[in-house]
């Protein structure tokens, strides 16, 4: 058996010089190194990374322990943390069984138990205790590649380990994370590759390799795209044509690749009786159009899209919901036993903007009940994207449409023996244009749902109900899709999942355009959008910090907040990630318009979900009235940026760059001041401004939702 | 100015007319704007037309509609109820308008392409390509617009 097997850790373990770190040095001291409060961006796995403590101390990149950029960077790569206020050890386990252990004071990580020596040990900085972010990557198996402005973590594709069993040859590749791929098979008159592609994976180890193991001769390792959202492809080359399954196994972060001649050597090399390992044939053999007319009849191939294969395994209590644009993300209780289907491979880019390609069918529809909640499971034939929508008091109705869905069968009418609900029902809402599959909950009381694929099952959509009154700050729409959950589902249900819990404190703000993109311009006045948006934002930024929030900036310079040559919709997205990894309470966009016309003028606020109607309308007042701008209204609309954010929604088109009046204010700093000033008090006016200490009630304001 | 196929005002009874929709500026409101066209356009030689018209503007050149950037060409197939407008020239490398008029120009790529009986659904693709907006743009666009889209 060949083998090429690379190991970043012995890099590391060169470095070490300690050889035991796991008892303090140095007793934690309440005036630690100083912390230099950065805004540079950190990047993992395709996605931005929203640090609220991103520091600098000794050059190096740390942040505190509580961190939500830090949680969400760990769950980005299958991770979690583990602490306790007050006590000397960090403890970061991945889905893998990795164990990771900083000590307060000590600069050595033990990765595994092997302590690994860092430029500067953890420390606490008044109260809060901070950890070195290159050596954590590094821990992780992630690459540090170079970025201006910032730090990129990109996870690694660190052996490709073929075997022969039997009949078949089984290319194991291993990551760093749980692995995303696509495969695809070429067939020429000289050559049979099969190529497997990790979107969001680096390899430090690019090269081809001859791999002389059954059906296998040679494989090729490249990466190429971005350095913030590289793709490494493994390329297999075969001596002729083969059918071939890959199953995820490890943990999530390794497939194996099984390669056969024909389906009765796949179908025996994948037996359906490992509910973990199921094979799922990703793409069909293509038959080559070239192959001369007496070579023998090609494999069967596997037909396209098959019927996943499902395992009823015996279980008591229910998976974790993976959820989906939602905030919280614990499984319901045990007593509802829904099928376990088996998992599947989740083959796609990274791109929460991801639209499912096809229109999927929901084939069945099945209701488990525990005394706290009841379990709605939607069985799918591939990934949907959905939005949902929450009136609050006094309607307390929920709902959630599925796009390009087709409920096979009649609507249904789900029975529910709990009294907290009055009706649930399945049904195809629409058809045409758009297919939409509508799940409707009329409760009799408040009620917190949850929504999310199924952990282990991307295909099997849960809603879940419970007993209990939302968060008073909960959203009341959302977005989300199978799609993307899928891949968050790949690690143990352990994990904390994405996105992370709304932060109630938090803002993001969305200077438009920058970089590459100025925006609108107008020469006559020196104006050029991407900085009149800017400057409109930092003085956005100082108010709200004013009133208590957390704010982050998607930026706060004059670059593109997306990868660097990212394409438009990575951009657009990229800005929407900040503030859903982030877990924003609210997110605003600031812009200027601009027409043809130099007549038009005037500020207006757009929104797309329709329970955001208030918060746009509450914005626009105030800013109106601070800035003395022409009011154009509120303007429902599909903007991007407020249409894949999670959370409340809104961009504001200050006013009109190509209007000889609006230019004249814009270009004055206490127009700009004004228009911030009231869009800080539009949210102040909307939200009740953030939260006060723990036990303190914060005025409420009504959400103001509409029905649909 | 008028383009090939397509008559500023009507000039025969028995020659078919049909609205090309221009968008105000600053508003959304829609101006429509009869045309004559030829009897011999019908199916996607028809909507060619009519998206030629739209791109080229109204009869009498005015400031105050909405127009596609100079430069601008379209291409237009259709598919059952879909119709495919594919958006090349200046356009397809960078938008640098609004966001009001960014709305009006596919507001009023939609209701035009939408007159004509049967097409229901408009997918814009720039340079051949499905993108989920304009470069530099904001409104999405990878999904088929209807005038439902538009609906406040």
């Amino acid at each position: 058996m060949t083998a090429i097997v690379w190991k970043g850790r012995v890099l590391l373990a060169l470095l070490c010089t300690l050889t035991c770190a796991l008892v303090p040095l140095t007793p934690a001291l309440a005036l630690g190194p100083a912390v230099t409060p950065t805004r540079a961006q950190v990047w993992v796995l395709g996605r931005q990374i929203a640090f609220a403590h991103l520091g600098i101390t000794y050059g190096d990149p740390v942040t505190q322990i509580d961190d939500p950029g830090l949680h969400a960077m760990l769950a980005a790569v299958g991770a979690r943390s583990s602490w306790q206020p007050g006590t000397r050890f960090v403890a970061i386990t991945r889905g893998d069984g990795k164990l990771i252990t900083f000590t307060l004071g000590s600069d050595a990580v033990s990765i595994d138990g092997v302590p690994v020596a860092m430029p500067f040990a953890p420390f606490n900085s008044g109260s809060e205790l901070y950890l070195p972010l290159v050596p954590l990557a590094k821990a992780l198996d992630l690459g540090v590649r170079g970025f201006r402005g910032g730090y990129v973590f990109v996870p690694q594709i660190v052996s490709v380990t073929p075997r022969r069993e039997g009949s078949v040859t089984i290319v194991r590749i291993e990551g760093s994370a749980p692995l995303t791929w696509h495969s695809s098979y070429a067939n020429s008159a000289r050559a049979h590759t099969l190529t497997v592609s990790f979107p969001g994976f680096g390899t430090d180890n690019a090269g081809s390799q001859s791999i002389a193991v059954g059906l296998a001769t040679g494989a090729d390792v490249s990466e190429s795209g971005p350095p913030g959202f590289p793709t490494t492809a493994v390329s297999i080359s075969l001596k002729h044509t083969a059918l071939f399954a890959s199953r995820r196994v490890g943990g999530g972060a390794a497939v194996d690749v099984v390669i056969a001649r024909d389906s009765a050597q796949l179908h025996a090399a994948t037996p359906a009786s490992t509910p973990s390992s199921v094979h799922v044939a990703v793409t069909p053999l293509q038959t080559p159009p070239s192959l001369p007319k007496n070579t023998p009849a090609a494999p069967t191939p596997v037909p396209p899209n098959p019927s996943p294969p499902v395992e009823p395994t015996a279980t008591t209590s229910s998976p974790a919901i993976v959820p989906s644009g939602v905030a919280t993300a614990e499984p319901l209780g045990a007593g509802a036993s829904p099928p376990v289907a088996s998992s599947s491979a989740s083959p796609g880019p990274l791109s929460a903007s991801t639209p499912p390609l096809t229109t999927q069918k929901i084939t069945d529809v099945s209701v488990a009940e525990a005394p706290s909640g009841t379990r709605i499971t939607l069985t799918l034939t591939g990934p949907v994207a959905f939005e949902w929508h929450r009136l609050g008091d006094p309607d307390d109705r929920y709902w959630l449409d599925i796009d390009r869905a087709i409920l096979v069968g009649p609507a249904q009418t789900v029975l529910s023996k709990l009294a907290f609900i009055k009706e649930i029902k399945v049904s195809q809402h629409a058809l045409d244009p758009d297919q939409v599959v509508r799940v409707s909950i009329t409760p009799t009381q408040a009620i917190d749902v949850r929504v999310g694929t199924i952990a282990g099952s991307p295909n099997q959509l849960g809603i879940e109900i419970e007993n209990q009154p939302p968060a008073p700050d909960a959203p009341l729409a959302g977005i989300g899709n199978t799609f993307v959950t899928a891949q968050a589902s790949s690690p143990p249900s352990t994990q904390p999942a994405l996105p992370a819990r709304t932060d109630p404190t938090l803002i993001v703000i969305d200077p438009g355009h920058g970089g590459n993109d100025p925006g609108s311009l107008n020469t006559g006045y020196g104006l050029t959008e991407s900085h009149v948006t800017l400057a409109i934002a930092e003085r956005l930024e100082a108010d709200l910090k004013h009133q208590g929030w957390h704010v982050v900036m998607t930026r706060d310079g004059d670059y593109e907040v997306g990868p660097p040559d990212g394409t438009d919709a990575q951009e657009l997205q990229a800005r929407c990630d900040v503030a859903n990894a982030a877990g924003a309470r609210i997110f605003v966009s600031v812009h200027i318009n601009s027409s043809v016309s130099s007549a038009p003028n005037g500020g207006t606020t757009y929104y797309w979900h329709p329970t955001d109607r208030a918060l746009a309308q509450t914005v626009q007042n105030d800013m109106i009235t601070a800035s003395g701008i022409t009011d154009d209204g509120v303007i429902r609309n599909n903007f991007y940026v407020i249409h894949h954010t999670t959370m409340p929604s809104i961009l504001v088109e200050v006013a009109y760059l190509s209007n000889p009046h609006d230019a004249t204010l814009l270009a004055r700093q206490s127009f700009l001041d004004q228009v911030a000033a009231g869009i800080a008090r539009g949210i102040a006016d909307f939200t009740g401004g953030p939260p006060g200490p723990v036990g303190q009630a914060r005025p409420q304001h009504p959400a103001g939702a509409t029905k649909p | 100015m008028a383009v090939v196929g397509c008559t500023p005002k009507p000039q025969s009874p028995v020659q078919p007319q049909i609205n090309v929709y221009f968008c105000k500026v600053g508003s959304d409101a829609l101006v429509p704007t009869p045309f004559s066209v030829d009897k011999s356009l019908v199916g996607s030689r028809l909507e060619n037309a009519l998206v030629a018209q739209l791109l080229a503007g109204p009869a009498v050149p005015t400031s105050t509609v909405v127009q596609f950037p100079p430069g601008t060409t379209a291409t237009v197939d259709l598919a059952g109820d879909l119709a495919t407008v594919d958006l090349n020239g200046s356009i397809a490398k960078a938008y640098r308008g609004g966001a009001s008029d960014e709305i009006g120009l596919f507001k009023s790529l939609t209701y035009t392409v939408t007159s004509v009986g049967g097409i229901a659904r408009v997918q814009v693709t720039i340079a051949g390509r499905k993108v989920p907006t304009l470069p530099g743009g904001e409104f999405e666009i990878d999904e088929p617009l209807t005038r439902e889209t538009f609906a406040q």
